[in-house]
C-alpha cells in the first residue's frame, strides 16, 4: 500500500449563480410555507431535515474543501448539544446564548483536538479522529454526574427569545430553527467563496504548492477544524432543545457515519450536496421506517447502489441536468 | 498475586478474542488496502451461524465451531467476489463507506433473522484450572491456545508455502504479480474468505462466555482498529502484539482504574499516531 490516492474533490462551479441562487430561494420557500399545513409532525420533519443539513454541511468543509475525512465529527455535535442543554437547564433560559455558547464549547473542543488532528492526513488523520472522537464519547458516557450516562439528560427546555417569545410550541421552534439554520449555511457559503475557502481549496489539491508559498498549512486545516466544530456544535445545540433530551451514543462513530453518508448521497463536490443528501437521507428513513423497524437494511442497500452506480451523488445529477448547456 | 496472574489471564483470553478479528483486517488492509468496516458483522455473523450449525448438529458445539466459521469464509469470498472487488481502485472514503454499508446490511439482516434478544450458549468445556489458588476456566486457556495456533498457521502459511510466497507478492506489487502470472484477484477473494472465517472463528468460539447480538460486531470493530493502528497498519505480528497490549490494558485498567480506564484504548490510539504513525511494528512511514 504505498500507491498515494489523490484526493480531487471540486465543489462545482459549474451551474450558473443565477440558477443557483434561485435553487436555493425555492428550497428555502419550501420549507419557509411548511408551518401552514399546521401539521406538528412536518414542521418536525423540516428541523430534522434543517439540522441534519447544518450538520453534514459543516463536516463537508472539511471533507469537500479540504480534503479531510474525519470520522469522529458526531463528537462536536454532541458537545455542542449536551453544552447548550445544560446551559439552558442550569444557567439561562435565553436559547440564543444557550445553542451560541454551546457551539462556542464545541468550537473550543474542536481547537483543542484539532491541534492533534491536524498533524498528520489521510488515513492517519481519520483514525485520529475517530480516537479523539471516541475519547470524547467516553467521558460523555461515564461523566454520569454530569451527562447522566446512559440515563440520558432529560428536560432540556427550548428556552425564550430575548426573555419575550417563548419557543415551546414546536411552529415557533421550527422557525427559530428555520433563520439559525438559514443563516449559519450563508456564513459557510461565504466562507467557502473567501480569499480563506479559495485557500484551503488549494491546499486540498495541491498541499505542496500552497506550502511553497509560504501559507502554514496545518494552522489553516487547524482553523477549518475548528470551524467545523463550531457549526457541528450549533447543529447539536438545535438538535438537543428539539428532542430535549441528549444520549451518549449521539457522539459516537456510528453517529460521525451519518454525516458522511448525508454527504456522499448528496455529493461532496458541490456546495448544496449535504443539503440535498440530507433531504433525500430524512426522507428515505421517514418512508422505510413505515415498512421496517430495521431501515438501516433497506438504506444499507440504497447506499451501496448509489456508491457503486451514482457516484457523485444526487445533486451532481441534478446539477447535470440543469447546466445541460455548459460544456462538462 | 494471584489477582495479577487472573488479570493477566483476561487479558490474554481478550487480547486473542480481538486478535481473530484484528488479524482478517490486518491481512486484508495489507494485501488490498481496504479497511474494511464489516469485519466485525463477519465476527457477530460467526457467533450467530456456529451457534446455528451447533443446533443443527443435534448441540455438538464444536461441529458449529467448525461448520460456522467455514460458512462465513464462504459467504466473505462471495462479499468480496461481487462487491468488495469493485472498491479497490476507489478513494479510501467510498471502500469505508461501502463496508459500512454493508454493516449496515448485515446487522440489520441478523437481527430480522434471530430478533433483537440476546442469546447465549453454553460453556463447552465446563471445569477451570486452579492457578496459584484462583479459579481460571479451561475454557480461557482453550480460547489462548487457539488464538496462538492461528498466528503460528498464519505465518506459515505466508513465510513457508508457495501460496504464501504468491500473497506476498501480490501484496507488494499488483501489476507484477500478474504479469508473471499470478491470479492476483483469486488470491484476493482467497484472503477474504480466509480473513472473514478468522473473524468467525472470533465469533463462534467467545459466544459461550458473552452473549451474542447483531450489535456484537460494533463493539469490537472499533477495537480492532485501535489495535491494527497500534501494532501498525498492514503489520501481522503488530496486530497480535498490539491485541496482546490492548488485552492487557483492558484487564490492567478495570483492576487498577475501574471505570476510569474506559478512555484508555482510545487515549493509547492517539498517543500511538501522533508519536509513530506507522504504529509499534510498522514499516511504512506516513
Amino acid at each position: 500500500m504505498t500507491e498515494q490516492r489523490s484526493q480531487t474533490w471540486r465543489p462545482n462551479e459549474r451551474m450558473s449563480s443565477r440558477r443557483q441562487t434561485i435553487l436555493v430561494l425555492i428550497v428555502f420557500g419550501l420549507f419557509a410555507i411548511l408551518p401552514v399545513f399546521r401539521s406538528d409532525y412536518l414542521n418536525y420533519m423540516g428541523m430534522r431535515i434543517a439540522i441534519m443539513a447544518l450538520f453534514a454541511l459543516s463536516f463537508n468543509i472539511l471533507l469537500g474543501y479540504t480534503g479531510l475525512l474525519s470520522f469522529g465529527h458526531a463528537a462536536f455535535y454532541g458537545v455542542g448539544g449536551y453544552a447548550s442543554g445544560l446551559i439552558l437547564i442550569h444557567l439561562t433560559s435565553e436559547l440564543i446564548l444557550a445553542i451560541v455558547a454551546g457551539a462556542a464549547v464545541a468550537g473550543l473542543t474542536a481547537l483543542l483536538v484539532g491541534y492533534f488532528c491536524v498533524k498528520r492526513t489521510r488515513i492517519y488523520f481519520s483514525m485520529l479522529t475517530l480516537a479523539f472522537g471516541m475519547l470524547i464519547y467516553v467521558v460523555c458516557y461515564k461523566w454520569k454526574s454530569l451527562t447522566g450516562g446512559t440515563e440520558s439528560l432529560g428536560g432540556i427546555p427550548r428556552g425564550k427569545l430575548l426573555g419575550l417569545v417563548d419557543l415551546f410550541p414546536l411552529g415557533r421552534y421550527y422557525f427559530f430553527v428555520l433563520i439559525v439554520t438559514a443563516l449559519a449555511i450563508y456564513v459557510i457559503y461565504r466562507i467557502t467563496k473567501s480569499p480563506f475557502g479559495l485557500l484551503i481549496q488549494g491546499i486540498r489539491d495541491n498541499e505542496n504548492r500552497i506550502r511553497f508559498a509560504g501559507v502554514m498549512v496545518k494552522r489553516y486545516r487547524l482553523y477549518v477544524f475548528t470551524i467545523a466544530g463550531f457549526f457541528s456544535g450549533l447543529a447539536g445545540g438545535l438538535y438537543a432543545s428539539l428532542e430535549s433530551t441528549m444520549f451518549p451514543s449521539i457522539c459516537d462513530w456510528q453517529s460521525s457515519a451519518e454525516p458522511i453518508m448525508v454527504t456522499l448521497v448528496g455529493g461532496v463536490e458541490s456546495f448544496m450536496g449535504p443539503i440535498v443528501g440530507s433531504v433525500v437521507f430524512i426522507l428515505i428513513k421517514e418512508l422505510i421506517v413505515r415498512f421496517t423497524q430495521q431501515w438501516l437494511l433497506v438504506f444499507g442497500i440504497i447506499l451501496i447502489i448509489l456508491l457503486i452506480g451514482f457516484r457523485g451523488g444526487v445533486s451532481r445529477f441534478i446539477e447535470r441536468r440543469f447546466s445541460s448547456n455548459l460544456p462538462s | 498475586m494471584d489477582t495479577y496472574v487472573y488479570t493477566l489471564l483476561v487479558g490474554l483470553y481478550y487480547g486473542m478474542n480481538v486478535w481473530l478479528v484484528a488479524s482478517g483486517l490486518t491481512l486484508i488492509f495489507g494485501m488490498m488496502g481496504v479497511l474494511n468496516f464489516a469485519h466485525g458483522s463477519l465476527y457477530m455473523m460467526g457467533a450467530f451461524l456456529g451457534y446455528t450449525f451447533a443446533k443443527l448438529c443435534g448441540d455438538n458445539f464444536w461441529l458449529g465451531l467448525l461448520i460456522g466459521p467455514i460458512a462465513v469464509g464462504v459467504i466473505g469470498a462471495t462479499l468480496e467476489f461481487f462487491l468488495i472487488k469493485r472498491v479497490y481502485r476507489l478513494d479510501i472514503i467510498y471502500q469505508l463507506l461501502i463496508t459500512y454499508a454493508l454493516v449496515l446490511v448485515l446487522d440489520n439482516l441478523f437481527k430480522i433473522i434471530y430478533g433483537s434478544l440476546y442469546m447465549s450458549v453454553g460453556v463447552p468445556i465446563q471445569g477451570g484450572i486452579r492457578v496459584l489458588g484462583r479459579f481460571v476456566p479451561i475454557y480461557y486457556f482453550f480460547i489462548i491456545a487457539v488464538g496462538i495456533l492461528v498466528a503460528l498457521l498464519l505465518w506459515i502459511l505466508l513465510n513457508k508455502t508457495k501460496l504464501g510466497r504468491y500473497l506476498r507478492a501480490a501484496a507488494h506489487n499488483r501489476e507484477m504479480s500478474s504479469a508473471v502470472g499470478i491470479n492476483v484477484p483469486r488470491l484476493f477473494t482467497f484472503i477474504f474468505g480466509l480473513g472473514s472465517a478468522m473473524a468467525a472463528l472470533g465469533g463462534a468460539m467467545t459466544a459461550p462466555i458473552q452473549t451474542i447480538s447483531s450489535g456484537m460486531g460494533t463493539a469490537i470493530i472499533i477495537t480492532s482498529f485501535i489495535v491494527a493502528v497500534i501494532g501498525g497498519l498492514g503489520s501481522l505480528l503488530g496486530a497480535f502484539l498490539g491485541a496482546i497490549i490492548i488485552g492487557l490494558v483492558n484487564s490492567f485498567g478495570i483492576l487498577w482504574l475501574g471505570e476510569m480506564s474506559a478512555p484508555l484504548p482510545y487515549a493509547a490510539m492517539a498517543v500511538i499516531l501522533l508519536a509513530k504513525p506507522s504504529g509499534l511494528f510498522g514499516a511504512s512511514e506516513e
